[in-house]
């Protein structure tokens, strides 16, 4: 086959359109757990092919990363890598052991991360229910137990926004939107004990995370006003458990220590876009710590707590 | 710094209210800086170049407080902003 033909035969390979964390994507093959969407314009491309060895003159880089502002590259730990360039093309080095579950987890969250930044998009690292007419996310870095605790408030009759990245684009005027991404949660086995999880939908053990995924919902609204953000702490000898709101600059603080993203990264590129992002945020959304026990056992009671929480919130405006 | 010092802001630095705190971007370094009410005030007052008396008359208006602890804390916190580069400091231009 020539070049030309080679081309030709590329250009009518199927396209596969979807919408994750309220952005379009375009992909060569079709993304687990997504729906197919009607194509649009200014989507996000996915293809899998060649991708550069390192970025000429990096802006920002660390083990895993290299950055300016046009590029960024991703060096999985697998051996991989993810190549991002300017804001609409995604090039992924296909990885040969790891499972597709995990390699597509990584290119949404990474892919959506920093192209929805670049956008002026801000990547939180949450989980988010519907609630009140809107959604609330639940945020912090890993280990802070998100996925558990929006589990347990989906036990309680709320329904999954999504799990592990929300991607908050801040509103003209108003409160900022957050799009759903794929309706799956992780858990872990003590975290499906513990909520006595009956999985409500498709489980899928990931290899070698001890983790589960569950399917949990499909069909609702894709793009949902942010009515609150919880920021996940663990009480200790000088935290005590309970719900604080946040207010002016330690609300924003608090937002600053839940992004998916290095940090170093708000300095490179546009960075007064992702400032006056990140102030609007701040502005115009509740923001409340959250702090509870470190203790199963008592993630029951505190989920509810949660919900009457949001509740009463509710009720008092 | 003599009475007659005109503090003035220096460019490179983009604001946000927060409430009555704000946050500001430091352009040249593309870190972020908080700022609470009381230094919040000071900052929005400095969209005119001022002297120590300037500022502390203007706040006086607006906040119970004494000449002498106003005097204090705001040349403290001038100093503060000089030494960071984000206040500069003149005799002349004064609004």
């Amino acid at each position: 086959m020539d070049s030309s033909i080679a081309a030709a035969a590329k250009d009518n390979a199927k396209i596969y359109s979807h919408v994750a964390y309220g952005m379009p994507f375009e992909s060569e093959e079709p993304i687990p757990g997504l729906a197919e969407t009607p194509r649009q314009e200014n989507a996000v491309r996915i293809r899998f092919g060649a991708v550069p060895q390192a970025i000429e003159n990096p802006d920002y880089q660390d083990k895993t990363v290299q950055a300016s502002a046009a590029d960024y590259l991703f060096f999985h730990p697998g051996g991989w890598r993810i190549y991002i360039k300017g804001d609409r093309e995604i090039v992924v080095e296909k990885p040969t052991k790891l499972d597709p579950v995990r390699m597509w987890s990584q290119i949404l969250n990474i892919g959506a991360s920093i192209a929805g930044f670049r956008n002026g998009f801000i990547p939180l690292h949450a989980s988010a229910v519907e609630a009140d007419g809107g959604c609330i996310a639940l945020a912090g870095q890993s280990g802070f137990g998100k996925s558990t605790l929006a589990a347990s408030l989906v036990t309680l009759g709320f329904t999954l926004h999504a799990d592990d990245l929300c991607l908050v684009r801040p509103a003209v005027s108003g409160l900022p939107l957050v799009g759903n991404g794929v309706r799956e949660v992780r858990l872990s086995q003590n975290a499906v004990e513990a909520l006595d999880w009956s999985g409500g939908g498709n489980a899928e053990p990931i290899p070698g995370t001890g983790k589960t995924i569950y399917r949990v919902a499909a069909d609702r609204p894709s793009l949902l006003p942010l009515k609150r953000i919880y920021v996940l702490q663990y009480a200790g000898e000088t935290k005590p458990a309970g719900i604080h709101r946040l207010a002016g600059v330690a609300a924003m603080q608090a937002l600053i220590g839940c992004l998916r993203l290095r940090l170093g990264l708000l300095s490179v590129g546009a960075q007064q876009k992702s400032f006056e992002s990140l102030t609007s945020i701040s502005s115009a959304v509740e923001v409340y710590r959250f702090v509870r026990p470190h203790d199963r056992r008592q993630l029951s009671a505190w989920s509810e707590r949660l919900a009457a929480h949001l509740s009463v919130q509710r009720e008092q405006r | 710094m003599s009475k007659e010092t005109i503090y003035r802001k220096q460019p490179g630095f983009v604001a946000a209210n927060l409430g009555e705190e704000l946050a500001l971007l430091d352009m040249a370094h593309g870190t972020y800086l908080g700022f609470n009410a009381t230094a919040a005030h000071v900052w929005r007052l400095l969209d005119e170049p001022r002297t120590l008396d300037a500022l502390c008359q203007a706040l006086m208006l607006e906040f119970e407080v004494d000449a002498e602890k106003c005097h204090s804390e705001v040349a403290d916190l001038l100093g503060k902003l000089v030494a960071a580069g984000m206040v500069g400091t003149g005799d002349d231009d004064v609004a």
